[in-house]
């Protein structure tokens, strides 16, 4: 059982990695740059483990959003809408990053509300004490 | 005795593809594939195209050995079973789970197609940006590496998408060889 199971992951990153260098190798002429995409390739399957062992155990942190890299997400995608004649994706990659940064922004807001009233409430400054 | 040893060593090679044949059939197909293409004089292009696709094919293959059990050519798939009725009705609802299966393997490779082309973009953005002129003791721009860390993403998100996609049809094609082993 273990065994297949080993064997089912290693033939998973086999045919990732082959099929991945096919689609980097048409994509990315610069050598240069195809090794460092590669290098990004070959960690990846490793490092997303990692990073959901982290998540499930400590919780996830929200990535800050760049306005910049948003707006260069949006040429990017624009420019393939019109060369690959295909609709535009929505909601874009920039759209998404956006909407769950400021998401989990809100979120820890609202948390640190909830412990700012907890720590000031009067039962446990004493304030209710002394009104009695 | 040469004869002897060579023997022994084919019979060795065989158990071993035996034994791995969840690693040997992807693989050899995948590699029968290649040289198909290249011998057909096919383009780079359509090679790497015909590859994203391949994960759905494995799912095929793994149906066709589905339809190879029900129509009773593996004895040992039947064995597992009280009665033939059973088998048949297992290997009707397994067919049925493959081909729900595909259709999610389908709609990720759209997405692939999707990647790989917003990575040929980046890489086309980045490579016209970084032919420009620069002036000299100047702060580079964030649009040349804002592509590189955009082609970076995306290659980590087509990475990921491989893994599920070759994750889900290599698990299906490993239980399909347990049942008829």
């Amino acid at each position: 059982m273990w065994y297949t199971l080993l064997m089912s992951v290693v033939t998973v990153l086999i045919l990732t990695f082959i099929t991945s260098y096919a689609i980097l190798r048409r994509a990315v002429r610069e050598r240069e740059l195809r090794r460092l995409l590669l290098f990004f390739v070959i960690i990846t399957p490793f490092v997303s483990a990692i990073a959901l062992m982290r998540a499930l155990v400590r919780g996830s942190k929200p990535v800050r959003y760049s306005e910049q890299l948003g707006e260069i997400e949006d040429q990017i995608e624009s420019e393939r809408a019109v060369v690959f004649k295909d609709r535009p994706i929505h909601p874009s990659f920039s759209y998404m990053w956006r909407v769950s940064y400021l998401y989990a922004l809100e979120k820890s807001a609202a948390s640190v509300v909830r412990l700012d009233r907890r720590s000031v409430s009067p039962s446990l400054c004493g304030v209710a004490s002394l009104r009695r | 005795m040469q004869t002897l040893r060579h023997f022994v060593w084919e019979t060795q090679l065989i158990h071993a593809l035996r034994m791995n044949l969840t690693i040997v059939i992807p693989v050899t197909t995948l590699i029968a594939k290649i040289f198909i293409q290249i011998f057909s004089r096919d383009s780079f292009e359509e090679v790497s195209k015909s590859l994203a696709n391949f994960p759905l094919e494995l799912m095929l293959i793994a149906m066709s050995f589905m339809l190879s059990a029900l129509s009773g050519l593996s004895a040992a798939y039947t064995n597992g079973f009280e009665n033939q009725g059973d088998a048949d009705l297992f290997a009707v609802v397994t067919m049925i789970v493959i081909f729900a299966l595909s259709l999610i393997i389908n709609r990720m490779t759209r997405w692939l197609y999707v990647l790989s082309t917003k990575l040929q973009v980046a890489y086309a953005q980045y490579s016209k940006l970084s032919s420009q002129p620069a002036i000299p003791n100047t702060v580079p721009d964030v649009a040349i590496m804002g592509r590189v860390v955009w082609a970076m993403f995306y290659c980590s998100m087509m990475t990921l998408v491989l893994v599920c996609t070759f994750g889900v049809s290599v698990l299906t094609l490993s239980f399909v060889l347990h049942l008829i082993e």
